[in-house]
């Protein structure tokens, strides 16, 4: 067989983690090649270093039998290597054909060179892309979008194609579509790298399976003998597939006949972009449980956050908290009357004010009410005292309460969020990976404060991407895929191993 | 490359008055003696700093929301309209309190031509700079056409309308002078300003929406309120500017009856930095400047023209370092 590409001992040390050790891969022409593992287990860094971006600090790389000299995503490109990033990389205001010839041309050429086009249009046909060459991108799907960025690499000439997360945000029909389009590759005898980790995508479509985990390659496999507990165990390890021990584990199977705290009646919704991301959904969340929510595609997490805090409502369907439609009321009514609080993912954006001082992200959301205001006016010394006492309850190390947030570390700056949304001890508390930038230590104390949250009867909601949170504290596992409950899982009842046997076959 | 051309701007202006051989501290020493000991001078720079000062709060209270209101010139305008109407109007039995009823009416124009483009804002996205500028004009048209016709005075030689009666006018403040008690309200007001912006709920929800509106929506707080309700109490200080021209200074409505001052107000709230008590500074500032610039350019050569020109590069400069803080915000 003629092999592509060839690593040798690649190995790239970081400060206190190895992110890649000695590991050697071959690609072979003509076929798809997945490279699976956990978030952490170094897939990503291989790629990047296959692709220039990053430098390893041992190893070489041999392309077609010549071995590469020197680093950088340009040299990448000339020896026929290119990369799609998880967030594909195009210019927004320009046209397709824009994009697919910038960075090709010098400036003594002109721009519409009538060979050029050509050659494009040809490869759009081998394809069966129809596309509109002069239609602006920003108007394209993230999955048209990918295509395009697809058909700009081949348009570079490249053999070998790496694909990072590439079905991460897409539907399943464009799953397919981006599946088909990578067969017909194949058959030209392009070699194509995929990175996931999403095992079933990888089976559907991959030639050879190649697993890592901890920076070191366990198993590279043809797919056609591979089985998806195998993997699964390569990925994971034996030690590891064993029961979790859920946190709130007491009085389970009595308060299962309790009526909800919420619950979400048949909900639609789409994202901004239009495209329906929650398609009929149906939730319970009851009281003293922690339920948490497997988001496989990412799609719909954040609406649902959205819907419960009420930033978003419902284009269809009820949300009834303790009896009472939410269709109604307000974002600020839902969190001081209804003490419904939320940890949103996107601190930056979202959760924090950078720009604001540490005292005035802890009052944000609770400023118009007492203790922080009267009559409209701010109490200064009581909001003063308050932020102290917060401050000290989290740890959070800051020189001054007026100091910008901005300019505190991520893990201070999540522990500021936490504080503020444990500040109205909520009735229900929504989370989407809450533990961003924390240290184990302040993790466990935050787990603490769930423990003693859930105890006193309160219902939470933990989304999140990553299945290991979700197995440390859940009582329940819900799958959100294609915008519905795929299943919803009881931990204390069923092995790790055997949940994620169960979410596999679903899938 | 900013703080290099606003340090070439000044080097550029200083060379020039070297040129004129008046590279002299006295000269500008003398501008502002004569604009602040001089009591002719002095109630000049009141005059023109009450209205200044009240243009600048309408950029500066929406501009805490991240709005640029540049509409203060046609909310005065509106302002100036709706106080000759009611002063036209009201029976003579009302006395000194007509005076209050035409601020409030002053005010209440101003709030409901600056909603104009807050409305626009909110329910269209129309950029409110683009708005709020292009409705300047048609505010000074809507006058023009008012002045010369519906309420032209009777055998008027221009368009002007009758005089408003003298228990509707403010009262002086120095006496044997134009200077009108407007300052003193204009004060004030930026009192107040500041005390909404450092200790209202309020005033901190707004500085929440300009700094990060997905944020404020996410906090719960009612973004689209914050702005037509920061960008109406704007268009009220610029109405009551209007209004005090009126029934403080010219008692009667004509043809441009104020030209500028709402554009001063832009520079006063920037070179202010947005904040009400600096503010107040800069207003009083820019004011000195033109009036101490009336009294010097009759005892020196310098021009009126050449007191333009340093407007116009602390403008320039200013222009450039405010654009500079924008960009690093993002």
């Amino acid at each position: 067989m003629d092999t592509a590409i060839e690593l040798k001992g690649i190995t790239k040390h970081y400060p206190n983690v190895v992110a890649n050790d000695n590991v050697n891969l071959s690609i072979i022409r003509g076929t798809i090649h997945a490279l699976v593992g956990e978030n952490g287990s170094g897939k990503s860094t291989l790629m990047k270093v296959l692709y220039g971006i990053i430098e390893p600090n041992e190893g070489s790389i041999i392309v077609d039998g010549i071995e590469m000299t020197a680093w950088g995503p340009a040299k990448a490109r000339r020896y026929g290597i290119g990369m799609i990033q998880q967030s594909v990389n195009l210019v927004d205001s320009l046209s397709i054909y824009e994009n697919l010839i910038l960075g090709t041309y010098t400036c003594l050429q002109p721009i519409i060179n009538t060979s050029q086009y050509e050659r494009i249009i040809s490869i759009c046909k081998h394809l069966a892309l129809d596309y509109d060459l002069s239609y602006k991108v920003n108007r394209l799907s993230v999955a048209m979008k990918q295509k395009v960025a697809i058909l700009k690499l081949l348009s570079a000439d490249s053999n070998i194609l790496i694909l990072d997360e590439p079905t991460r945000t897409l539907k399943h029909e464009e799953i397919e579509q981006l599946f088909d389009l990578l067969r017909i590759l194949r058959l030209a005898s392009k070699s194509i790298i995929i990175i996931t980790h999403n095992i079933y995508d990888a089976l559907q479509i991959a030639d050879t399976i190649t697993v890592m985990r901890q920076g070191r390659i366990v198993s590279t496999r043809p797919t056609c003998s591979l089985r998806s507990d195998e993997i699964l165990i390569d990925m994971f390890g034996i030690d590891q597939v064993k029961l979790s021990k859920p946190l709130s584990n007491s009085k389970l199977a009595t308060d299962v006949k309790n009526p909800p705290l919420l619950s979400i009646n048949n909900v639609f919704l789409d994202n901004k972009h239009g495209v329906h991301v929650l398609n009929g959904l149906n939730l319970d969340l009851t009281k003293g449980h922690i339920t948490g929510l497997l988001a496989r595609d990412r799609l719909g997490a954040e609406q649902i956050l959205d819907l419960i805090t009420g930033v978003n409502k419902p284009l269809n369907g009820k949300l009834i908290f303790n009896g009472e439609d939410l269709a109604h009321i307000s974002i600020k009514e839902r969190r001081q009357r209804f003490r419904i609080a939320c940890i949103h993912p996107n601190r930056e954006q979202v959760a924090l004010i950078p720009l604001h001082s540490v005292l005035e992200n802890v009052i944000l959301k609770d400023v118009g009410k007492s203790p922080f205001s009267s009559y409209g006016f701010l109490i200064l010394h009581k909001i003063k005292k308050i932020a102290k006492w917060l401050i000290g309850k989290w740890e959070i190390e800051c020189a001054d309460i007026n100091q910008p947030i901005h300019t505190l570390s991520g893990g201070n700056q999540q522990k500021v969020v936490m504080a503020r949304e444990s500040y109205i001890y909520p009735n229900l508390l929504i989370l989407y990976n809450p533990c961003q930038g924390l240290d184990s230590r302040s993790q466990s104390k935050f787990f603490d404060f769930l423990a003693n949250l859930v105890r006193s009867g309160s219902s939470i909601l933990y989304l999140s991407d990553e299945i290991d949170e979700l197995f440390e504290c859940s009582d329940y596992l819900a799958i959100l895929e294609s915008g519905i409950i795929s299943m919803k899982l009881n931990l204390h009842e069923l092995s790790r191993q055997e949940v994620e046997q169960r979410i596999g076959y679903s899938a | 490359m900013r703080p290099l051309l606003w340090i070439g701007t000044s080097l550029v202006l200083s060379g020039y008055f070297y040129g004129r051989g008046m590279y002299d501290i006295r000269l500008f020493l003398s501008l502002f003696e004569k604009a602040f000991f001089n009591y002719y001078g002095l109630a000049v720079t009141i005059i023109k700093a009450g209205p200044i000062l009240f243009c600048a709060l309408a950029v500066i209270l929406p501009l805490r929301v991240g709005l640029i209101n540049i509409g203060g010139e046609g909310q005065m305008y509106l302002g100036g309209l709706g106080a000759t109407i009611t002063a036209l109007n009201l029976p003579e039995n009302v006395g000194s309190f007509g005076i209050i009823l035409c601020t409030l009416i002053g005010a209440l124009s101003g709030v409901i031509y600056a909603l104009i483009p807050g409305i626009l804002l909110v329910r269209f996205t129309a950029s409110e700079v683009l708005t709020s500028l292009f409705l300047n004009y048609i505010a000074i048209d809507i006058v023009s056409y008012i002045v010369s016709g519906p309420l032209m005075a009777v055998g008027a030689p221009y368009p002007y309308t009758d005089k408003i009666p003298s228990y509707l006018q403010l009262p002086k403040l120095l006496p044997g002078t134009d200077a009108h008690g407007g300052v003193i309200v204009a004060v004030l007001f930026a009192m107040m300003v500041y005390v909404l912006f450092r200790y209202s709920v309020f005033g901190f929800e707004c500085l929440s929406v300009g700094r990060s509106p997905v944020a404020s929506l996410y906090a719960g707080i009612n973004v689209t309120k914050c702005r037509l309700v920061s960008l109406g109490l704007g268009g009220a200080c610029a109405g009551i500017a209007g209004a005090f021209e009126v029934i403080g200074l010219k008692y009667r409505l004509f043809d441009h009856f104020v030209r500028g001052y709402g554009f001063d107000g832009v520079v006063a709230a920037f070179l202010g930095a947005g904040h009400p008590m600096l503010t107040c500074l800069s207003s009083f500032l820019l004011a000195a400047m033109e009036s101490g610039a009336n009294m010097i350019q009759r005892d020196n050569s310098l021009s009126i023209a050449e007191i333009e020109l340093f407007k116009g590069c602390i403008v320039m400069g200013l222009g450039a370092f405010l654009f500079r803080t924008r960009r690093s915000k993002q």
